[in-house]
Parts: structure tokens; sequence; C-alpha cells
């Protein structure tokens, strides 16, 4: 079947009206057919008929500089002449901005090649299109570069998709990274996989929950310095609520964490100073008005700041003679500062302040204001008042103790030296007893005589002990020969039979010696009348007055039973006496009483003791109290 | 008739009585004023060597009679003791105005004794004494 052509005319209309530059040649390389849009394209000064039979090498020498790239446009025509094969489309870009794609059509009929033709399609439209999203691409691309944050894409499968320029600096690592994961990552620099751990659980936790994560990390960057890094995970999810790829942020907030922290503090320093100064600071001018309150002030008084500036500090103060004080302070030019207590009227009621005001003055000394600070011590002063009346209100009681302690003493006293009496004169009959009977009862009266006088002694201590402690006594010293007094006591006051088997001896050069005698006599009573009592059918007890340069040394030495190890700690404390005293009477205060008055002659009292051996008490009196 | 004149000022009846006989068993001449006004009215004619005496008595205070009766010549050297139950008397005071001893009731009667044989061996110690004090005021 013979295949019906078109007619040529028909052929030249339609390549005549193809939107494509056409260019028809036969094997001898001369135009057969050029179009109009093929003039237009490379703008050749003829029409399509002038174009007939002219050489294409001339017209591709013609052409050649239309193209922005000449040798790869000769290049390419070589190429393609040389391989009489279809080839193309080649894009080629010309100086007029325009871009082109070129195809290569060879004919052949029964295996005889007839000529070629090459078609140009004005692509520029289409280039420039593609160009522009390119450079959106990049636009963007540099974008997430130039941002001072990591970012990065993840595959939902958790691979690194896109990594931006401050994320990581090297270019060549940052492709190395695409469509690998944070296991690869720390495998390459050779560090542990616990961060990779870390961040695929919270990149799972993303993919669970699809939705962002923020959290902060710690980190000590090269420099050594601490860093805070935000990190946002964030995915993005697709129309049919896939995700389809994660979003990472990194953003260095040290900066940021720093501002916000000195922000936080600035914030405390300020509470701190409005919630814990107390104190009301003012400034004051030379007559007395108020220039400048802090707000304590308000809290304090009642009164506002705005309603006090201008008003006179001397109206808020009660008391006239302070009042005065000030005044004078103010126009006394050589005072510099002043210091007082007084009461504030607050508006409801006077309040105790403690005030210090200063001098703040110009060159020439003129007074430019004075500047004061005022601390509340109302609490203070009431409690202290309330400490006051407690402490005497204790006063008050323990010298209506000692009164009592007295009264009792006087009235228990009498009838006890009648009791007493009575058996002095029973002795003295039991004498004329026969004789079986009369050692059994002196035995008695003996015993009775002991309690009786042991009553006396410890209504004597108490009332001593009472007055102590109601603070009424004190010494009131005078100068004293001790060995006479010393003498006479033994011999008119000491209430014991054999008071002359007290040993005494005197060392250095006797001095006078400021004692008071009232006291000191209990010293010696107590001293001694231990000493006798706990050694009894031992050795005489020894006085011995040692005077030195200073003072006098006093030691009263006993060869009794002498004092437990584990007491001598306790032996000054009321009501405690050795535990190996037995039925030897006492009262547990003597000793209390006899520190207690050594002290108030400034001396010291020391006790050493062994048992069975006899104990040693020593005091030092000083000669000047 | 050698035995010393001892007067006794004191109210309380067991006391006095008591202190009669242990006085009299030791050789003393004892008599008893159981008041002030009594010893006021009496105590001239009795003419003790010593006087002993109790502070708080049923008509007053001795304190002040004692000052009374040094004023008095004849009791101007005569030495007086003070017996008393009261613990926080003024000593001071009282060696002042003259008293020789003050003795806490109760007392063991053989250092009453042993204080009136030495007073009346003695009667200016008690001078002595308030020479003493009376020096301690300007030291």
């Amino acid at each position: 079947m013979k295949i019906r052509m078109p007619e040529i005319s028909q052929v030249s209309y339609i390549v005549e009206n193809l939107p494509y530059g056409i260019l028809i040649e036969d094997s001898d390389r001369k135009i057969h057919t050029a179009n109009q849009a093929l003039i237009d394209i490379f703008n050749i000064p003829l029409n399509p008929e002038q174009m007939h039979g002219l050489d294409c090498k001339d017209l591709a020498a013609q052409i050649a500089p239309y193209f922005k790239n000449k040798d790869q446009f000769i290049e390419t025509l070589n190429k393609c002449l040389i391989s009489k094969k279809k080839q193309g489309p080649f894009q080629l870009e010309l100086i007029s901005n325009k871009y082109v794609e070129l195809n290569y059509i060879p004919y052949y009929s029964e295996g005889a090649f007839l000529g070629h033709s090459w078609c140009y399609a004005d692509i520029t439209v289409q280039k420039e299109s593609e160009n522009k999203i390119v450079n959106q691409t990049l636009f963007f691309k540099n974008i997430l570069n130039s941002i001072p944050a990591d970012i990065v894409l993840f595959s939902p499968e958790h691979k690194y998709l896109f990594i931006n320029s401050t994320a990581i600096k090297d270019p060549a690592l940052r492709k190395w990274m695409i469509g690998k994961t944070d296991y690869d990552f720390c495998a390459y620099r050779n560090k542990p996989t616990s961060i990779a751990d870390e961040r695929r659980q919270k990149f799972q936790e993303v993919i669970r929950t699809k939705k962002g994560l923020q959290w902060e990390d710690q980190m000590i960057n090269r420099e050594g310095k601490q860093e805070v890094v935000l990190r946002i995970l964030h995915p993005y999810i697709n129309e049919k609520q896939e995700i389809e790829f994660l979003v990472g942020y990194g953003i260095d907030v040290t900066d940021f964490k720093e501002k916000t922290l000195k922000l936080s503090e600035e914030e405390t320093k300020t509470n701190f100073l409005k919630k814990q100064i107390k104190n009301i600071v003012f400034t004051i001018d030379s007559k007395g008005f108020f220039e400048d309150i802090n707000p304590v002030w308000g809290n304090i008084t009642g009164y506002s700041i705005d309603e006090s500036i201008g008003l006179n500090f001397l109206h808020f103060i009660e008391d006239q003679q302070i009042m005065h004080q000030i005044n004078e302070f103010m126009n006394d030019q050589g005072r510099n500062d002043f210091s007082f207590s007084f009461q504030i009227r607050t508006k409801t009621e006077l309040r105790w302040m403690e005030a210090y005001i200063l001098k703040e003055r110009y060159i020439n000394q003129n007074v430019k204001s004075i500047w004061g600070m005022l601390t509340d011590i109302d609490e203070q002063k009431k409690e202290q008042q309330n400490l006051i009346s407690a402490i005497n209100k204790e006063k008050e009681l323990n010298e209506l103790k000692s009164q009592f302690v007295n009264m009792v003493s006087h009235e228990v006293r009498t009838p006890l030296a009648g009791i007493l009496s009575s058996v002095e004169l029973l002795q003295i009959t039991n004498q004329n007893v026969s004789e079986d009977l009369k050692d059994k009862n002196e035995k008695y009266y003996n015993r009775i005589k002991d309690q009786i006088l042991r009553i006396g002694d410890l209504m004597n201590d108490v009332l001593l002990l009472s007055r102590i402690e109601a603070g009424v006594i004190e010494a009131l010293p005078s100068k004293i020969d001790l060995i006479k007094t010393l003498k006479q006591f033994l011999f008119e006051d000491f209430n014991i039979n054999d008071s002359e088997t007290i040993k005494m001896i005197i060392q250095g050069k006797p001095k006078l010696i400021p004692i008071d005698w009232k006291l000191m006599q209990h010293v010696f009573t107590n001293l001694l009348s231990n000493a006798l009592k706990y050694s009894k059918g031992k050795p005489k007890p020894v006085l011995k007055l040692s005077y030195q340069n200073d003072g006098i040394n006093i030691i009263i030495q006993d060869y009794g039973i002498g004092i437990p190890k584990q007491d001598l700690n306790n032996l000054f404390t009321p009501f405690r006496r050795g535990s190996n005293v037995g039925n030897i009477s006492g009262t547990g205060l003597g000793l209390v009483l006899v520190k207690y008055f050594v002290e108030l002659h400034n001396g010291k009292i020391e006790v050493t003791s062994e048992i069975n051996q006899g104990t040693i008490f020593s005091f030092y009196l000083p000669y000047g109290i | 008739m050698n035995k010393k004149k001892i007067a006794i000022l004191e109210d309380n009846y067991v006391m006095s009585k008591n202190l009669e006989e242990i006085l009299c068993i030791n050789d003393f001449n004892v008599e008893i004023f159981r008041s002030i006004s009594r010893a006021r009215a009496d105590l001239s004619r009795y003419n003790p060597d010593l006087i002993i005496a109790d502070l708080n008595l049923a008509d007053g205070h001795a304190g002040e009679y004692i000052s009374e009766l040094r004023s008095n010549k004849k009791f101007h050297y005569k030495p007086i003791i003070i017996m008393t139950g009261l613990l926080d008397i003024n000593e001071l005071h009282y060696l002042d105005i003259g008293v020789s001893k003050i003795i806490l009731k109760p007392a063991d009667s053989r250092l009453l004794i042993r204080i009136i044989k030495r007073l009346l061996n003695k009667p200016s110690i008690y001078l002595f004494k308030k020479l003493e004090s009376f020096n301690n005021l300007f030291k």
C-alpha cells in the first residue's frame, strides 16, 4: 500500500506554523526550509524565502554569537552532524537571556541520508520558572544555613534529611551525615551511644504522640564554657495525618538563660531590699521637714509618703524633751550625729523607735540635709519591760520568801532554844542518876541536842540561800585582823564542844585583810565543823593561814573519811552530800554558801580529797578587792 | 556573896526559867525581867554585872532600851549579850550601841557560859568591839 504523503505545500504550511524554530537542511547542508519562528529566535534579518538555499555552515557561524556559550553551541552541532543520529534535547542559553532547547533529527530514505532538521524550542518561560524554584530552594537553604540555630530534618526513620551549616560547619561532614543517624555520628566521632539513645527515645516519643517536644541540654562547649541548648523536635504532619518528616531545632539559650537569671537575681535583690529592710530611712532639711522617705515609713506609721513629705519630723514625736534635744542637735554646728530612742506617733499608736540622724554638709559646712534611720524597737522594748517586771516580780517573791523564812525561823528558834536548854538541864540532872542509866541517857540527850542544833543550822542556811537568790546579799568588807578574829570566833561562836581541837598554823607576815566577817564566818563555820564532823577519832584538823604577796591562802585540812571522786563535782550543788556521810548530819547547803561567799570576796575555792585519807579545802582571798 | 549577878531580859517563860537554872548551876545569881517596863523599874535596883537580853519583847524592842542603858552611867561598862532567833539583824548596829555579843538561838549553854565568864573577866571587851566597828566606818 502506497502511503499517501501530504503535498509539499501542506508540509510547508505545518512547518511554517509550528511553535518551534525549524531548520531543514539537505545532505549538502543547504537550507531547505527555515520557518519564521526560527528567524524570530535568532533575530535573523531575512524572511523564510530568502533563507532557502543558504549554506547552513554560514548560518551557524552567523547565529553562534547569540549563544552565551558559543563553543558549547558549535560543539553540540558538530556532535550531532558526526553522529547523524537523533540527538537532544540540548539546553542552550542565549545572550538575550532566552533559553532554547535543540533537537536534532536526521532524515533517511531507504537507508540513504537525505538531510536533517534542527528544531529549536523557546523554553525561556519554563527555564525561568525552574530557575525560580532552584533559587527559591537556595534562598530557603541560605536562610536555614544563616539562622544561628541548629536546624535538621529527620525522616520518620530518624535519618538526617537536611542539616544546616550551624549544626555542622564542616560541609563534607554535613554531606556525609545525610541519610545517617545519630548512632552513625557517635560511631564516627567515637562517642558513647548514650546521647544517641537519649535522642532516639525523644524521637520515638514525638512519633508516638505526633506532638512536638522541647527540652534543654546542658553541655560544655569547646571553649570549656557551660552552654544551655534548647532543643525542639517537631513533626510535620501531612494531610493524611502521617508524619512526613521531623524538624529539629537547637537554639543556644545560654545568654538568654544568663539574662533571665540576672533578671531574677535583680528581682530577688529588689524584693530582698523591699521586704527585708525594716528600717525607715529618710532625709530632712535643716529645719526638720521631710525631703525623702523610704516605703517602710508607710508600713510602720500608717501615713503615706506623699502626705508626710513636707511635714516636719518633729510632728511625729510625742516626747517634748526628745523634740528639744533634736532641736538642740540641729542648731549645734559642732555636732554631726545623734542617737536616741523615742516613741513615734503612728496613725494608731505610739511605737518605740531607735533613731540615728546624721548631718550632710555643704563645703562651707552649712547643713545641706539630715539623714536619718529609724529602727522599730517597740517589740524589743515591750519585751524588755516585760522581762524587767518579771525579774522585779521574782525579786519581790524571793524577798518575800526570805522574809517568810526569817519569820518562821525566828518563831521556831525561840522554842528550839527552850527545848535545848531543857535538854541541857536534863543532862545536868543526869549526873545524879544511877550509873547504868547515866551513859544511856547521856547518849540520847546528845542526840537530841545534835538534832536541835541541826535544825538551827538548816534554817540559817536556807535563809542565807534565799537571801542570795533574792540578790540582797553583798559583801561589805572591812580590814580585819583575821588571826585575832578567828581565835575569838573559835572561842566564842564555834558551837562545838571541842573547838580547841583545831590546830591553827600561820605562815608569812600577817596583814589586815578586807573581809566581810559576817559572811566569812559562815565559810569558817561550815568548813571547820565539816572538818571536825567527818574526822571523829582521827588526828586534829588543821587550819592554815598562809599570808602571801597579793592575798591569803587559807587551807582547812582534815584526816577524815574523805569525799568519793564521783561526788567532788557536785560538792557545791544544793542538797548534794557525799555518798559516804552515813549518819553524820548535815544540810547539804553549807558548801553552796561557802563557795558563794568566797567568790563574793573575789576568792577561789578548791577541794582535793582522798577516801579515808582526808579532805583539803583551800581558798584564796586577795588583799585588794 | 561573891556571886556575879546576871539579869535576864526575856519574855519566854521556858527559856528564861531554863536559862536561870543553868546559870544558877554555874554559880551565878540570876534575876528575870519579863518586860522592858519591868526592867526600867527594877534593873537599877538589882544592879547586875551582866545582862542577857532577847530582842523582841512583849512591850517593845530591846534595842532602844539597850541604848538607854548605855547612856546611864551605872550601866556604862556592863556587858550586854543579845540572844535572838532573828537571823538578819544588823550586827554592826548593835555593836555600835554597845552590845558585847550577839548569840543566835538555839545555842549551846556551855558556849554561853564561856562567853559570860570571859566578858565578866574583861568587861571592856565590848568597848574594843565598839571601837573596831567605829574605826571601820573610816576605812
